[in-house]
């Protein structure tokens, strides 16, 4: 067998035993050592397996990864996201459809203090929804906004994809998390006119037919600062030093951590037993996604090995489609993988062979990587697998309440997606002015 | 009959829960140590944060230490998360599989569980020879006359993980094939 014949078949496995529910981790390492035995014998694989297993994790980048996760964790506990929410609730009283525009908002500010979309997702199904529902929307409508403005946690640094991407494509992982801030605020703004038209011409689609509208509580001054202060401060901390270079990364992590420890424990929302089982649970996010990043080093030095990268470059730009045609494959190929499998197992199986096609093409990588981090989240929006989605479902905890339903809703933000998706591709300085600035 | 099969093999009723149970607490309590790392890590790099800006000057050995915390934190935890059933998978087909038919579910993952034993094997063979080399050349991270920490400790511990984790694939590996033998239990406690 050639080189490619086992590149390809290597990846064919791998998604086959994927598909299958084998562990994603397991199944990277396998067709790893399968496919290196196969192109050089096994000692060399058990000594890369050794090596990876033992150096691939040694990076004092990666304590990212189980610090944003801590600081995450926190802010959900510490009842911060009902706070935002009620600060733009409380702003937004006069637009229509306001309370789904305070969602999208109050998800934008929460997306800058945690980092995994599905934190996003639970808060404001419990505190958003409700409230929705209480002010005559439709179901449908008020968790497909869940859902939709959950996918700016992931682009709104910190974020654990930006990291995982950075990773990946050698970028630094600070550059990453301000590319993001851009193309996050965009989208946001793109979903607040999506609520809003659809308020003004879709109106069933929004409201129940004989929706009352009851008055919305206001704030006192003093109450909005005694609400947002916290997330202000944290956001300042996070990204305020990163963007000034106080901090790298890890040191905006602990710090943020830190920070939101204090915020929880201002607020008397920690108790022994919570913060012990919130550590366990962030320990467990930690490994999971590293153990997955571990496996994928492995599975993209055997790929490289094999030469495929090279040979995918190759057809892409010496062949009729170009560059561009290469960036639309790849783009359906995510969404296509997004109905099957979770954001960030895709980028560690894609990108080791769209990163070499990328750079051939000279992209800008950091661009590649916030159109890759959108398209990804697409996949968390759309059926049969949307894990938002699914999140929001089992948060909600309402048996009337049909994953269909929540996909329906969803919609209109996926199509918003797309199109934001289409902006960034045409003006590449939105995702990459602040980062390279 | 069925009520009798929830209790079989009645003289190792007591022994078997009992070494289950201590081993469920030796996973989990290395797991409980690695949470306890992350919060270490947090520390750490804080008092770096701190000591740079109040003082002027770095604490020596942090990025090298919290670069082998982090692998420490994962290995620590590897086998809980195993146990935990919480390494990532697609659940396109296997829930749904192994809801309609138990005991084919329960080969499909054996054979998961195989495969993950073969590849921590892999690893751990691997480890145990990077070990040896260590112990023999002295390794150590840091500047010498500086601050120095040798690197065995470390290796020794993503060692132990790795076994701990393998001999957790194995006791779920055991359990999956008593299903494929026997048919699903009732004792779903």
């Amino acid at each position: 067998m050639t080189g490619l014949e086992i590149g390809l078949l290597a990846i064919a496995l791998l998604i086959g035993l994927i598909i299958l529910g084998m562990p994603i981790a397991i199944g990277m390492l396998i067709v790893s050592f399968g496919g290196v035995t196969l192109l050089r014998n096994d000692t060399v694989a058990m000594s890369m397996a050794g090596a990876v297993a033992n150096d691939s994790l040694r990076e004092y980048l990666y304590a990212v990864v189980p610090l944003f996760v801590l600081m995450g964790l926190l802010v959900t506990i510490s009842g911060v996201g009902k706070d935002t929410f009620d600060v733009f609730q409380h702003l937004m009283r006069r637009v229509r459809a306001g309370l789904g525009v305070a969602t999208v908002f109050a998800n934008a500010v929460f997306a800058s203090i945690t980092g995994v979309s599905i934190a996003s997702a639970s808060v404001f199904s419990r505190v958003a929804v409700p409230e929705m529902l209480r002010h005559g929307y439709r179901k449908e409508f008020a968790t497909g906004v869940v859902a939709g403005s959950s996918v700016l946690g992931m682009l709104i640094p910190p974020s654990l994809l930006m990291i995982v991407y950075a990773v990946l494509a050698e970028e630094s992982v600070g550059r990453m998390f301000l590319a993001g801030i851009l193309p996050g605020i965009l989208l946001a703004l793109v979903f607040s006119v999506t609520i809003v038209l659809l308020a003004t011409f879709r109106r069933d689609f929004v409201f129940e037919p004989l929706a009352t509208s009851s008055e919305i509580e206001r704030l006192s001054g003093f109450q909005m600062a005694g609400k947002f202060v916290p997330i202000l401060a944290l956001m300042g901390l996070v990204l305020g030093g990163l963007y000034s270079g106080f901090f790298n990364p890890t040191e905006a992590g602990a710090v943020g951590a830190a920070g939101a420890l204090i915020i929880a424990l201002a607020r008397r929302s920690l108790d022994p037993r919570s913060f012990w089982s919130l550590l366990v649970e962030t320990g467990q996010i930690t490994v999971s996604v590293l153990i997955l990043i571990m496996a994928a080093t492995f599975f993209s030095r055997m790929l490289a090995m094999s030469g495929l990268p090279r040979e995918v470059a190759d057809l892409f730009l010496s062949g009729p489609l170009g560059p561009y045609g290469f960036l639309l494959v790849f783009v359906v190929l995510v969404i296509m993988l997004g109905c099957i499998i979770d954001s960030i197992s895709i980028m560690l199986i894609l990108l080791p062979i769209a990163l070499p096609v990328a750079s051939a093409a000279e992209f800008d990588l950091i661009w590649f990587g916030v159109i890759t981090v959108i398209a990804v989240e697409i996949g968390l929006l759309t059926p049969p697998f949307g894990l938002s989605v699914y999140t929001i479902k089992s948060a909600m905890n309402d048996p009337d309440l049909k994953v269909g339903q929540i996909f329906r809703g969803a919609f209109p933000f996926v199509l918003a997606m797309l199109f934001t998706l289409v902006i960034i591709i045409a003006f590449p300085s939105i995702a990459t002015w602040l980062a390279r600035g | 009959m069925a009520e009798y099969n929830q209790n079989a093999r009645p003289d190792d009723g007591a022994r078997i829960p009992l070494i289950a149970r201590a081993w469920g607490a030796l996973v989990d309590g290395l797991g409980a140590l690695g949470s306890l790392l992350i919060v270490a890590l947090m520390l750490v790099i804080c008092a770096d944060v701190l000591s740079r800006n109040i003082m002027g000057s770095s604490l020596p050995l942090v990025s090298e230490l919290g670069a082998l915390m982090v692998v420490m934190i994962v290995y620590l935890q590897l086998a809980t998360t195993i146990r935990h059933d919480r390494l990532a998978r697609a659940d396109v087909f296997y829930s749904g599989f192994c809801e309609k038919h138990p005991r084919k579910g329960a080969a499909l993952g054996a054979i998961f569980d195989l495969a993950g034993i073969w590849m921590i094997g892999v690893m751990a063979l691997a480890t145990l020879n990077l070990l040896t080399r260590d112990i023999g050349a002295n390794q150590f991270i840091g500047v010498t006359g500086v601050m120095t920490l040798p690197t065995w400790p470390f290796r020794a511990a993503i060692l132990a993980g790795m076994v701990i984790g393998g001999l957790q694939f194995i006791l779920q590996l055991l359990g999956a094939l008593r299903i494929v033998i026997q048919g699903p239990q009732n004792d779903r406690a």
